[in-house]
């Protein structure tokens, strides 16, 4: 007689089947319509929203599929955007892609939002030693070392062949410190999917929020730095670093701001709230944008707001200084599962796979380097802070993923340095590309290791 | 900024109304009929090109996309509310009376706005046929917030009437939506006439089987254990993969959605999760309302005399409608049941899907002719939605309903 963990495996096996006969299916319909009927260029818009359609349909098949397989769903929807994006089926094309730009920008800051307000200050402030030790300690080892690495690598990169010694050191710099960059959004997607509650997911993603706005004053010290090795006798730029302190200040009493208004807001009950959230992303995104512009075009400051700080702030704020945390985390689970999905689904289509076909072994080799660093700057971290043994061994496996802050900062890089830059930016995109795709996989390995992921609760399992 | 500005509005308007509209306040009648959701048209005619230029071109173009998301939500919502067992459970006849009333509208107004396009206009004859098929498809369509009035204004009484309204009101927009949906798929690009009627007629066989298929991936998807997270990306996933098919292939996105949400109503084994379906989308449906109310405003182009006079023949040629329509629709049901002769006055208002078909239109066949049909309804249904709540009130009291 079969046991109950036997049937529960053929029970999973057959929803796999199922799901993936659901998933060629869906696939197979709209690769025969697009051979059939011409869609004319006019008509990118409804191309783009039935495309949409099927990318949330197909990545979260894809997600559930994976997730049989142990790993995280946003694996599956990321290798649905790959598997459908423009390197491989070519149906999530970059023109089909353009319109639906407005999504993944809301999606972008609704997880910022999220990411703020899953840090609990009860729970930070018996852990801000290891936080702080942890953000110094992978900081520098991870910007020493993979900026070394790359120092001593640089001459086997034909491109960077005309640049003087001191310009190669600026440029390591610049390196070192993208490496340094993590993904709070990969982290805040993992820990909503396993429901994953507790010490080790809390240092982890207040780590990951805090280094990303750590990394970006060191990116605008850094490219001041460059700039004195570049151009010498226009001086060392501080007033850059001014603007960039300046606007990670701006963009967090807005964010504060914005919670407390936020935090008003969800006193009122009502079905909209969701709604209203993921509104309100959209316009943080819009708005950093906007003003971004604007402060380029009338005043010539390369600096803009930074809506994913702007709103972890908020998240933060509600969380910690109202009472309306735990509204604001049920409001945002109700809409959580498809902003994820089209966000990560989105990234996958817009991962650089021809970068990484061209530059795999370098690429390669600094994403390994990376690892070794961040392993190395974190056993220094939680040996310093007296961290309990499971969570010294594990607490690397959080801190490798890289995705939205490391390609803006990569992009911002390939335009100051066009010569050259592109180049580089080939081979930094191949490494954020791996760093991404095997980045969750081992976060959720690592909270179940932990044990702080829960087994079989996840808030997106089907349920009867 | 302008985007931005748009955006912030766009939003702050759909919340208002979401929370505010049709919640019984304690002003006057007067001022109450004033508000049912036609306040939102003018707002957005207001913001659009003709007027603040706030919602501009860019914004409309920004927005296409999630336009294309709401007409198809709005199509499979109409097309859930259809399952046999609600349908089995309306009191006898009055599913044909709704059905027959809308078919009289509909033959009274094609013909009138057939020919009067046909003889002001010198658009290609399948452009005017679409756009007479569409006005004539809205015209067909019965809002329900009028009716909201007979409630608010009146003693407890025997509800025969408003209750038959609001049976009408419900199922009548069927016969639109599906005209809308045939017409478009007849007449829309595929140059109509008898020799090619075969080819034309195979975009009304896709457009049904469209909607047949993704409602099969649907039901598929739910065949297993599924969360309510999970359902809502289902959900989601297949009103914008028919929906964006529909627009893509240059077919009605309200008749394709329309058709899936019926069958996934009528599948055995998905009526359990009907009701987390509808839960799931009445967090929505009033905000993507009053968006689609706002949008369709900001589309709107300020019409000059001819076109001021063809709102106000339209207006009198679908009155005439409903009430012809439901004179004699009603008659059979009049043997047994005091229903009273102009029953058709209380059917005025168009409501959100009479808006809907319009705004199809004008996304699906972008020429001044479907341009000067949009303002030429648009103007009409804010019209109507001023009329509706003075004739549904007098269409009640009529009857013998107490008003207070």
């Amino acid at each position: 007689m079969a046991s109950d963990s036997d049937r529960r495996k053929s029970g999973g096996e057959h929803l796999v089947i199922r799901r993936f006969f659901t998933l060629c299916a869906v696939g197979v319909l709209v690769w025969l319509l697009l051979r059939i009927v011409e869609i004319s260029p006019s008509a990118t818009p409804a191309e783009s929203t039935f495309m949409l359609g099927f990318a949330l349909l197909s990545a979260a098949l894809l997600g559930e599929i994976v997730e049989h397989l142990r790993l995280p769903r946003i694996t599956g929807y990321m290798l649905a955007g790959i598997l459908f994006g423009p390197f491989v089926a070519n149906l999530l094309s970059a023109r089909v892609l353009e319109p639906l730009s407005a999504l993944n920008d809301m999606a972008f800051a609704f997880i910022g939002l999220a990411a703020g307000a899953e840090l609990k200050l009860a729970i930070l402030k018996g852990r801000w030693r290891s936080i702080v030790l942890l953000i110094i300690c992978t900081a520098t080892v991870v910007m020493i070392g993979v900026g070394g690495f790359f120092f001593v690598t640089a001459q086997w990169l034909g491109f960077l062949g005309d640049l003087t010694t001191l310009q190669i050191l600026a440029v390591a710099g610049m390196v070192g410190v993208i490496a340094a960059a993590r993904s709070p959004s990969s982290a805040i997607a993992i820990i909503a999917e396993t429901k994953a509650d507790g010490p080790f997911s809390e240092t982890i993603l207040g780590v990951s929020v805090a280094m990303d706005t750590v990394v970006i004053g060191l990116f605008a010290v850094a490219t001041a730095v460059a700039g004195l090795a570049f151009a010498p006798e226009q001086g060392f730029d501080l007033v850059f670093v001014f603007e960039v302190t300046g606007e990670i200040a701006v963009s967090i009493a807005l964010g504060a701001l914005l919670g407390a208004i936020m935090g008003l807001y969800l006193k009122r009950k009502g079905p909209q709230v969701p709604l209203v959230i993921v509104g309100l992303c959209f316009l943080v995104y819009r708005f950093s944008e906007i003003m971004g512009r604007y402060l380029e075009e009338t005043h010539h400051l390369g600096v803009g707001l930074e809506p994913l700080l702007i709103c972890a702030a908020a998240g933060f704020t509600i969380q910690n200084l109202s009472h309306q945390g735990p509204r604001l985390i049920g409001a945002m689970d109700r809409v959580a599962l498809p902003v994820f999905v089209v966000f990560f689904t989105m990234t996958g289509a817009r991962l650089d796979l021809g970068a990484l076909a061209t530059s795999w072994a370098i690429a390669l080799a600094i994403a390994g380097f990376r690892i070794a660093m961040i392993v190395l700057g974190t056993r220094l971290a939680t040996s310093l802070a007296g961290d309990p043994k499971p969570f010294r061994r594990h607490c690397w496996l959080g801190f490798v993923t890289q995705a939205g802050l490391s390609l803006a900062l990569i992009s911002q890089f390939e335009s100051q340095f066009p010569d050259w830059g592109t180049s580089l930016a080939t081979v930094l995109v191949a490494v954020v590309a791996i760093n991404q795709l095997i980045g969750p996989v081992a976060f959720k390995m690592a909270l179940e290791m932990v044990g702080e992921a829960r087994r079989g609760s996840s808030p997106w399992k089907g349920r009867s | 900024m302008k985007a931005l500005v748009a955006v912030i509005v766009l939003t702050a308007l759909a919340l208002v109304g979401s929370r505010r509209v049709f919640v019984p306040g304690k002003s006057p009648f007067a001022v109450q009929s004033f508000f049912t959701g036609a306040e939102f048209i003018i707002i957005g005619v207001l913001l659009g090109r003709e007027f603040l230029n706030v919602i501009d071109d860019a914004t409309l173009d920004l927005l296409r996309p999630f336009v294309c998301v709401i007409l198809g939500w709005v199509g499979f919502l109409f097309g859930l509310q259809f399952d046999r067992q609600t349908v089995n459970k309306l009191p006898s006849g009055h599913f044909a009376v709704s059905v027959a009333e809308g078919m009289i509208t509909l033959a009274i107004v094609l013909p009138v706005a057939w020919y009067l396009l046909t003889r002001s206009t010198d658009a290609a004859p399948d452009v005017v046929a679409i756009a007479a098929v569409t006005l004539a498809a809205s015209a067909t369509c019965t809002g329900l917030t009028a009716l909201t009035f007979i409630e608010r204004f009146k003693r407890p009484a025997p509800l025969q009437v408003p209750l038959l309204l609001r049976f009408i009101s419900s199922l009548d927009p069927a016969v639109g939506v599906i005209a809308a949906g045939v017409g478009l798929s007849l007449f829309a690009v595929h140059p109509f006439d008898a020799v090619s009627f075969p080819m034309t007629l195979q975009w009304l066989v896709i457009s049904i089987c469209l909607g047949f298929v993704t409602a099969w991936i649907f039901v598929s998807l739910t065949l297993t254990r599924t969360s309510q997270a999970e359902l809502t990306v289902y959900l989601l996933g297949v009103i914008a993969l028919a929906g964006g098919l529909a627009f893509a292939l240059r077919l009605s996105a309200l008749f394709v959605s329309f058709i899936c949400g019926l069958v996934v109503a009528n599948l055995t084994h998905v009526r359990s999760i009907r009701g987390r379906v509808m839960t799931i989308m009445a967090h929505g449906d009033r905000f993507l309302y009053f968006l689609l109310l706002v949008l369709a405003g900001a589309y709107w182009r300020l019409p000059d005399f001819p076109l001021l006079f063809a709102a106000l023949v339209y207006v009198a040629v679908r009155m005439v409608g409903k009430v012809v329509g439901g004179f004699l629709s009603t008659r059979r049901l009049a043997r047994h049941h005091a229903v009273p002769p102009l029953i058709g006055l209380g059917l005025v208002s168009q409501g959100g899907m009479g808006l809907a078909i319009i705004v199809e239109l004008r996304f699906l066949v972008d020429l001044p002719l479907t341009e000067a049909v949009m303002s030429v309804a648009v103007l009409a249904i804010i019209i109507n939605e001023l009329l509706a709540p003075w004739l549904a009130i007098r269409t009640a009291a009529r009857a013998g309903e107490s008003i207070s």
